[in-house]
């Protein structure tokens, strides 16, 4: 099977002051169409730079990332940032709603962005979408109108809205209660069974990388165990 | 996209007031400073020109162009230019310059030899009667309108109240006009006046009249009325000088007040950049985003600035003795210099903005 992601002996230095800090230490990562990764491990073991990475947003100090074909190593940052619009959706801690537009207005951002100030989204996958992330009533509301779990929602419609060849999700439960993460957990779930959508997860929080059919622990820059849990569907 | 502008412009009323504000005050600045200075030379250009004379004769520092009370010229030329061949009549003028009854801008008084004047220049009285003494002034339609005076009223000059006892048309020369002689005694310039009004034979050889009078009364300033219409222009000194240097203050006004605006804007929206590189905006769609918001703005601010210049041109002109003229190219340059400086301004805020670094901008606090 064609991987949607895949990731060769990746490395990440930075350099503070006259120390290098070792973020990533060749990390391999091959993920299937289809996969609900999680990333777990402490803070500063590499996982937040190595998503900044799978997005686009970082270049590796080496190695390569390939999403659904394209090397983003080899791009020029404008290439990557036309990859990013095509292939991913970005899901964050902090939900990083546009505080000023409604949650419909959130959506069609995404939307114009995707399409270039034209319409790609048809109207069914659009109702579709909302109604899984069960958004219908909420479309006119604005973030600071929502509770943190309602905006984990927009924001998750928003990142999958433009259907992207995978969802990389950032700590999405970090700023939400047990209530609110359950819920928005479950929901990353039927979004990876009913659309067969990739999601790649951070997460410090073992029970929510547990959602994941797929766990990848990682510590100090590099992967130490990769298992696979029993399909339970 | 539109929506996300509006919606920051909303969301931000008192910077979207301010901005506009500052686009407002660059096209105001343009209209109403170009519209004065077109208005108040056309209009001084009207009247020389109603004058009647196709010459005008006067002297160094007593020039008809420029606005002066110095009254240099002996009133005896006029016995001279007369016997000048092709000259059939002539008419001294004085002229005085006074601060505007409204205590902005300034109007002239001449003071004239009521029947050459009238014979040269057309003028009758329309209401009321001519000057008879020293306490009394004729002023024309205009003045009667724009200063809502008739006969009976009175008018300061001198600093004395003095009454308007006649309404002349049309309108030529100075607005307000009493006899020669008492402008003399009132300047303490006995024989004295500011310029010789002449009338030729025949108007098609006026220029070789004026030859006449140079080749024959050489060292004095010998202008075809005809001729004034530039002469206003390079009378007042640096007056395209002072036009181009508002326009320059507008477009720097304007451009300051968008760049300062929109570079707080950037700031503030950090964070907001920032999810925009994360769902995959180019950098020519962050600027576009930036500078349709700065274009929003010129655009607001450009109609309101307009809307503002030509109400406060309309209350100026009856308030004052100032005349405004409004021009389509001016206007036109005044939308340009909103637009344009406001575009500019943008452009280092957007450029910035798209420059920024996607995961720190993200994780902007």
């Amino acid at each position: 099977m064609s991987h949607i992601l895949l990731t060769e002996n990746l490395t990440m230095t930075y350099r503070i002051g006259k120390v290098d800090v070792h973020a990533l230490r060749g990390v391999d990562l091959a993920v299937e169409p289809g996969e609900f990764v999680s990333i777990m491990g402490p803070s500063g073991c590499g996982k937040s730079t190595l998503l900044h990475i799978l997005g686009g947003l970082l270049s590796p100090s080496s190695g390569r990332v390939v999403i659904d074909g394209e090397d983003l190593t080899r791009m020029s940052d404008a290439s990557r940032t036309d990859v990013r619009r095509r292939k991913i959706g970005f899901v964050f801690q902090r939900f990083n709603l546009f505080p000023t537009l409604t949650a419909e207005g959130n959506l069609r951002l995404a939307e114009h962005i995707h399409g270039r100030g034209r319409p790609t989204i048809d109207n069914q996958t659009r109702r579709d979408v909302l109604k899984l992330l069960r958004l219908e009533n909420k479309m006119a509301h604005r973030p600071l109108e929502m509770s943190g779990g309602e905006q984990q929602r927009v924001a998750i419609a928003r990142a999958v809205i433009n259907r992207p060849a995978i969802i990389l999700a950032d700590e999405p439960t970090g700023n939400l209660d047990s209530e609110n993460s359950d819920l928005v957990l479950n929901m990353l779930k039927e979004l990876n069974r009913e659309l067969n959508q990739t999601i790649v997860m951070i997460t410090h929080n073992p029970e929510a990388a547990a959602v994941g059919r797929r766990m990848i622990e990682m510590r100090d820059g590099a992967i130490i165990r990769d298992s696979r849990q029993p399909d339970l569907r | 996209m539109d929506s996300l502008i509006l919606s920051n412009l909303r969301q931000r009323p008192t910077r979207t007031l301010i901005s506009v504000s500052g686009v407002a005050l660059g096209v105001i600045l343009v209209i109403l400073n170009t519209g004065l200075v077109r208005g108040m030379l056309n209009d001084r250009i009207r009247r020389e020109q109603g004058l009647g004379a196709e010459i005008q004769f006067t002297r160094k520092g007593s020039s008809v162009l420029s606005p002066s009370s110095i009254m240099s010229l002996d009133v005896r030329y006029g016995d001279r230019l007369r016997q000048v061949e092709g000259v059939r009549m002539v008419s001294p003028v004085g002229r005085y310059v006074q601060s505007g009854q409204s205590g902005l801008g300034f109007e002239q008084v001449d003071g004239i030899d009521f029947p050459s004047y009238a014979a040269i220049s057309g003028l009758k009285i329309v209401e009321g009667r001519v000057f008879a003494s020293e306490r009394e002034v004729i002023i024309d339609e205009i003045k009667a309108r724009q200063s809502k005076l008739g006969i009976g009223s009175t008018i300061q000059v001198f600093g004395k109240s003095l009454d308007v006892v006649g309404i002349y048309g049309p309108e030529s020369g100075a607005r307000i006009k009493m006899d020669l002689t008492h402008l003399q005694n009132y300047l303490v310039a006995e024989n004295k006046c500011t310029f010789i009004m002449l009338k030729v034979d025949d108007p098609g050889r006026q220029q070789e009249v004026q030859e006449r009078i140079n080749s024959e009364l050489p060292g004095n300033i010998v202008i075809l009325t005809r001729d004034i219409a530039t002469g206003f222009g390079r009378a007042i000194p640096g007056i395209d000088g002072f036009v181009k240097a508002v326009l320059v203050l507008s477009t720097i006004v304007s451009l300051l007040v968008i760049l300062l605006a929109m570079y707080t804007t950037i700031t503030e929206r950090t964070r907001e950049i920032g999810i925009l590189k994360s769902l995959g905006a180019s950098k020519g769609y962050i600027i576009g985003v930036i500078e349709k918001e700065a274009l929003t703005i010129s655009i607001i601010g450009v109609a309101a600035g307009l809307v503002v210049a030509f109400a406060a041109g309309w209350v100026i002109e009856r308030m004052t003795s100032l005349q405004l003229e409004f021009h389509w190219t001016w206007t036109l340059m005044a939308t340009g210099i909103g637009l344009v400086a406001g575009a500019l301004g943008a452009l280092y805020p957007a450029i910035r903005a798209a420059r920024q670094d996607a995961v720190k901008a993200i994780s902007y606090e």
